[in-house]
């Protein structure tokens, strides 16, 4: 299985040259991006160009995810943004994309936007370590899952293949994102307060594989295909208060089932009522044509 | 009323004898099995209650065709047997009622309603792979959020239980059953099914692996499939062991639950005493957590209905892309 990842680079070299070693170790094979932002973007890449690990390609959007798919070869891919650092609820990336039922053509992974922290000392990742749960990052917003909801699509034959089906309801990938650096953060007092409430989450993991994976001559890569990260697969319990999360998202229900049904019904409609009269035309066509060859 | 228990079993030893002595101590009559090519001595056991008059035997070989032969033994159990009522297990499955018996209960059920589901209570796996089974299993995953993850094995889900109909269709895993004669009772869980699909590394290596190849594939088996490929079962099964630490803390946050019910009942059988044991009711609070699980079945039977939803809609935009639907995209 071949996990690509499209990566739209942002202009901070430290959190791109992360972001590319984190993916490497966590099962991605290939990234594709398109120029980067800044000329320190552009150093921080230069490293991964040249090992392999990144190609950089004159697209952008859906059709470098094209291109993932039709010139890389890849089975899975994910469009993954600036500051994105995308964690598999599971033993790794493609170990949570291997077991989805073949009939799901797109696994959908839960944004989980962090805080920053109004210490500004130390690294990136040591100040992102806060941030909401989701049933507090939705604000009463209707269609939340519009914002909370990232896709990774599954390669799918060609011609004549259906339209997208997606794995509701259940989201295997977590994508921690990491704002801008500069953004007012969460103080000591309001963090506690935070926490005690249950309206802020204290999330180190992003923070400890960093740091792992932080060595004397920059991030360390996967040798010889064996990641230098270990990503533990989440217990029963872990499983069971995310599944509050994910259906805090609000993604099925009755409203929306039934809407989703009746736009079945009135294309299904639309179909039938082609049917007899493009049978009807195809036959005079074809009595026309016998006409014609008389 | 007789009631009689169907069973699709293969290469559980390890359980299949305690579940069939567990039932036919529970109310059930008689046991029709279908034998999938066991090999590990469940064949032997299954015999053994075929000499005491207490089973039939169907061996069933090739690929698994498990609609099929559910069916095929429930509309027997209403021709050959003189069934009332039929239960369609599993051999990791059993049957509690939670009030009275099982046939207290079906008996209660109208005339005019011949389907209803026993709601599924998942056991995790724990350490000791010598002790027996049920005296180690005593945790059950209690959880009013469904956990839709098609990987799982603790989605929530519900076993069905049927008046005898000579014509009745029951459906893969026996989740579903469809008579023209019966109504159903689809949101009244008045027994419950324990369930132990992962019990020993062993036992999860050779079920995920051959299952994983199955008529249906479930995601649970081929991340077994998959973990055995890549020489890592050890490590997957251990992530499934649910060890003192996280018993604690399932616990405190209420979704893991002790439960010594079936341990009790199959240590009285050991023992000799018989399955005197009648449940005399629970207390609010369990009866509020059973409704929090029936919620989540409900809920993750939507999210089964929307995903079939989007399975339908895509073969719609395959037709469309034909030529069909050009009008649609376009309309004069």
């Amino acid at each position: 299985m071949k996990l690509v990842m499209t990566l739209t680079p942002g202009a901070d070299a430290e959190v791109l040259d992360a972001q590319i070693a984190y993916h490497l170790n966590a099962g991605v094979d290939l990234v594709l991006t398109p120029t980067a932002a800044s000329q320190d973007a552009e150093e921080a890449l230069e490293r991964y160009v040249r090992d392999g690990y990144v190609v950089k390609a004159p697209s952008a959007g859906a059709a470098l995810a094209d291109r993932a798919v039709g010139e890389h070869g890849g089975d899975w891919v994910i469009d993954a943004h600036a500051g994105e650092f995308w964690w598999p609820r599971g033993e790794g990336l493609k170990d949570v994309l291997i077991p989805i039922p073949p009939r799901y053509t797109i696994v959908q992974a839960l944004a989980r936007p962090f805080l920053p922290r109004h210490d500004g000392s130390g690294s990136f990742e040591d100040r992102m370590t806060v941030r909401r749960p989701v049933e507090h990052d939705l604000d009463g917003e209707e269609a939340a899952e519009t914002r909370l909801l990232r896709p990774v699509y599954r390669r799918r034959p060609g011609p004549g293949r259906g339209g997208q089906v997606p794995l509701r309801a259940w989201y295997p990938i977590e994508v921690f994102q990491f704002p801008a650096r500069g953004e007012p953060g969460v103080g000591e007092e309001e963090l506690s307060r935070g926490v005690a409430e249950e309206t802020l989450v204290v999330d180190d993991r992003l923070r400890d594989s960093l740091r792992a994976l932080r060595g004397g001559q920059g991030f360390r890569l996967p040798a010889d295909g064996v990641s230098a990260l270990t990503f533990r697969s989440p217990d029963v319990v872990d499983d069971a208060a995310y599944a509050v999360e994910c259906a805090a998202v609000g993604e099925v229900d009755l409203l929306r089932l039934d809407k989703h049904i009746r736009e079945l019904e009135a294309r299904i409609a639309f179909l039938e009522a082609q049917f007899w009269p493009r049978v009807l035309r195809l036959l005079s066509r074809l009595g026309g044509g016998a006409r014609v060859r008389r | 009323m007789k009631l009689v228990q169907t069973l699709v079993v293969r290469d559980e030893a390890d359980i299949v004898d305690a579940q069939i002595a567990y039932h036919l101590n529970a109310g059930v009559d008689f046991v029709i099995a279908s034998d999938h090519e066991s090999l590990d001595g469940t064949t032997d056991i299954l015999e053994s209650y075929v000499r005491a008059g207490h089973l039939l035997r169907i061996p069933v070989a090739g690929p698994v065709r498990e609609a099929e032969w559910r069916t095929h033994m429930a509309r027997l159990a209403a021709t050959d047997h003189a069934a009332d009522w039929v239960i369609n297990t599993d051999a990791d499955e059993f049957w509690i009622p939670r009030r009275g018996s099982i046939k207290e209960i079906l008996s209660a059920v109208p005339q005019s309603y011949g389907v209803l589901w026993a709601l599924s209570r998942h056991f995790v796996p724990r350490t000791g792979a010598d002790e027996f089974f049920a005296d180690r299993m005593t945790v059950r995953v209690s959880s009013d959020a469904a956990m839709s993850d098609p990987t799982s094995p603790y989605r929530p889900h519900a076993k069905v239980a049927h008046r005898a109909d000579s014509q009745i269709s029951v459906g893969h895993g026996s989740h579903t059953a469809f008579s023209a004669r019966f109504r159903q009772l689809p949101n009244w869980h008045p027994i419950e099914v324990f369930h132990f699909p992962f019990r020993t590394q062993e036992q999860y290596e050779r079920k995920g692996a051959r299952r994983a190849h199955g008529d249906k594939p479930l995601g649970q088996y081929v991340k077994a499939y998959q973990a055995q490929v890549e020489g890592r079962i050890p490590e997957r099964f251990r992530s499934l062991v649910v060890d003192e630490a996280t018993l604690a803390r399932g616990e405190a946050a209420g979704l893991l639950v002790v439960d010594t019910r079936l341990r009790d009942a199959l240590c009285d059988l050991r023992n000799g005493r018989g399955n005197d044991r009648r449940a005399v009711g629970y207390s609010q609070e369990f009866e509020v957590a059973v409704a929090g699980e029936g919620a989540a079945l409900r809920d993750a039977d939507l999210v089964r209905v929307l995903r079939s939803v989007d399975g339908l809609r895509a073969r719609v935009d395959a037709v469309e892309r034909r030529g069909w639907g050009r009008r649609r995209q376009s309309p004069e």
